[in-house]
């Protein structure tokens, strides 16, 4: 299946201010690719997301999918930033949302949630509420998820934001080793430019900042073998596209900072 | 808890039945010794004397249900309408709009005061009092309803629907369980103000009930039977607390750790 985003524009009525969050993006996320969008924080990265989930839906331009084979998959499935479990729903209760959201039985729910729980090595956590876990759990949990609904989009909004670093590579290296089983498709949005190198197929460098206007600046290509060594990774060519990506990215960051007394 | 955590919480525990201990005891000896007048302040001994007198002779038991009813009665037609519009005005902006103002205005009456104009409209019966009270424990509960509704963060409205949730699902997954602990606040609330209003109508009009026990008792200088009146009411109001905090406990895991 391939998902295609068209002069995708999202404008915000804020009172008497209009924000153009997303401004003429376009782009294609092929079948199976790892697409990694960074961005500075305000720049419309999570409205992009939100529009190519359907949460939202554009001023103008439109998300259009293709090729979708009719196997009853949902085209997309969204992993949300910390926060995203329901605090009153046990792990397993959580993990099983989108299955009980779309009618499928307890038993049969519960069964395949505890699968997919045992899957990111949280099976003895069933019945623990969000509270009593770890962050870096917590996240497990919420990838879980979104698996379970097996969608052939898997849209991810900073999910390991809130990690330590060890947690954050951990789990990189954990979802890097799910998708090469499965092969779904992935968007994956994050304002960390090693993590969108290390992880994407693809590296859609945003721009946009506070004021909206957020566009596409760059679509790059990594072309870096896998399996990729996750840990070291400093290899020339990484550190290059790191350092360019931050050129284009550095002005943006610097400016607020630059306005303070 | 952490183990020293209890121990200091069970000392507190122990200090506080204590001072309850000792302050009625001194009060017992101030009063029996004449030193304090009985009539104002009679011994803890002969209130409890006449308490369990007026349990004896079954006279305790008619104001005490015609109170509870009337708490009952007043919470349920106060609470559930409070309870619904709360959600409503909670889940809908625009319906908060509208009627917020309305709310703001009616909220600060001092509910006793449309006792007379509820008895014009409705006559002097029961149904009055029931009025009344139904109106003083509406608004907590409506404004504590909204509230927790307001305090759910966006993000699990977006998770719900992004997993495909209907409205439906949305309330039932989201919006009742995540303003349930406000709720249950609310719910304490209106018991609380329910019993107190129950208690100043029937001082003011009333057949039976606890206001009406105190009442004759000070027609008649019966201190005894006052305090007595009082002891009931205090032991109502914790009565209340105690099943809906157990009710809390019970309804609200996912808050356990935080409570205390």
């Amino acid at each position: 299946m391939r998902i295609t985003a068209e002069k995708l524009s999202k404008v915000f009525q804020h009172r008497d201010r209009t924000i153009r969050a997303i401004d003429d993006v376009s782009f294609t996320l092929g079948n199976g690719e790892f697409v990694c969008v960074v961005g500075s924080s305000g720049c419309g990265k999570t409205t992009l997301l939100k529009l190519m989930a359907g949460l939202l839906s554009p001023s103008s331009g439109h998300v259009s999918v293709d090729e979708r084979p009719d196997d009853g998959r949902p085209a997309t499935a969204l992993v949300f930033q910390e926060n995203g479990l329901l605090p009153w729903m046990t792990v397993i209760e959580n993990v099983a949302l989108g299955l009980r959201l779309n009618g499928c039985a307890r038993t049969e729910r519960r069964q395949r949630a505890a699968a997919q729980l045992a899957q990111v090595g949280l099976a003895s956590f069933a019945e623990s509420y969000p509270h009593q876990l770890s962050a870096g759990m917590r996240q497990r949990v919420n990838i879980a998820r979104a698996l379970l609904v097996d969608p052939h989009v898997l849209l991810m909004d900073e999910p390991f934001a809130a990690l330590d670093a060890l947690t954050k590579l951990a789990l990189q290296e954990e979802l890097v080793k799910l998708w090469a089983a499965r092969r779904w498709s992935v968007l994956f949005v994050t304002h960390d430019i090693d993590e969108a190198v290390r992880l994407g197929d693809r590296v859609l460098v945003m721009t946009g900042g506070r004021g909206g206007h957020g566009r596409i600046h760059e679509d790059i290509r990594i072309s870096l073998a896998r399996p990729r060594d996750l840990v070291s990774r400093a290899t020339p060519e990484v550190v290059e596209i790191s350092q360019h990506i931050w050129k284009v990215l550095e002005d943006e960051v610097r400016r607020p900072l630059a306005m303070a007394p | 808890m952490s183990a020293k955590a209890v121990d200091r919480y069970q000392e507190g525990r122990w200090g506080a039945a204590l001072l309850v201990l000792a302050t009625l005891a001194i009060w017992e000896g101030l009063s029996r010794g004449g030193i304090v007048a009985a009539f104002f302040f009679p011994a803890p001994s002969s209130i409890l004397e006449a308490l369990a007198r007026s349990v004896r002779d079954g006279s305790m038991w008619p104001h005490v249900s015609a109170t509870l009813s009337r708490v009952g009665l007043g919470v349920l037609f106060g609470a559930v309408p409070g309870l619904g519009l709360g959600f409503a005005m909670g889940w809908s902006p625009r319906l908060r709009v509208l009627l917020d103002p309305i709310v703001a205005l009616l909220h600060p009456i001092p509910k006793l005061a449309v006792l007379p104009l509820v008895m014009i409209i409705f006559g002097l019966g029961e149904t009055s009092r029931i009025v009344v009270i139904a109106i003083g424990v509406f608004f907590p509960m409506l404004i504590n309803a909204m509230a927790g509704v307001r305090q759910i963060p966006a993000v699990h409205f977006e998770v719900a629907e992004a997993y495909g949730g209907r409205r439906r699902h949305v309330f039932a997954h989201v919006i009742l369980p995540g303003s349930l602990p406000s709720v249950l606040t609310g719910t304490r609330l209106a018991f609380n103000i329910g019993l107190l209003l129950t208690v100043a109508v029937e001082l003011i009009t009333a057949q039976h009930g606890l206001g009406k026990l105190i009442w004759l008792a000070w027609q008649t200088m019966r201190t005894e039977d006052l305090y007595a009146a009082l002891l009931v009411i205090s032991s109502l109001g914790v009565g209340f607390n105690v099943v809906l905090e157990q009710l809390r406990r019970r309804l609200v895991p996912w808050h356990a750790d935080r409570s205390r």
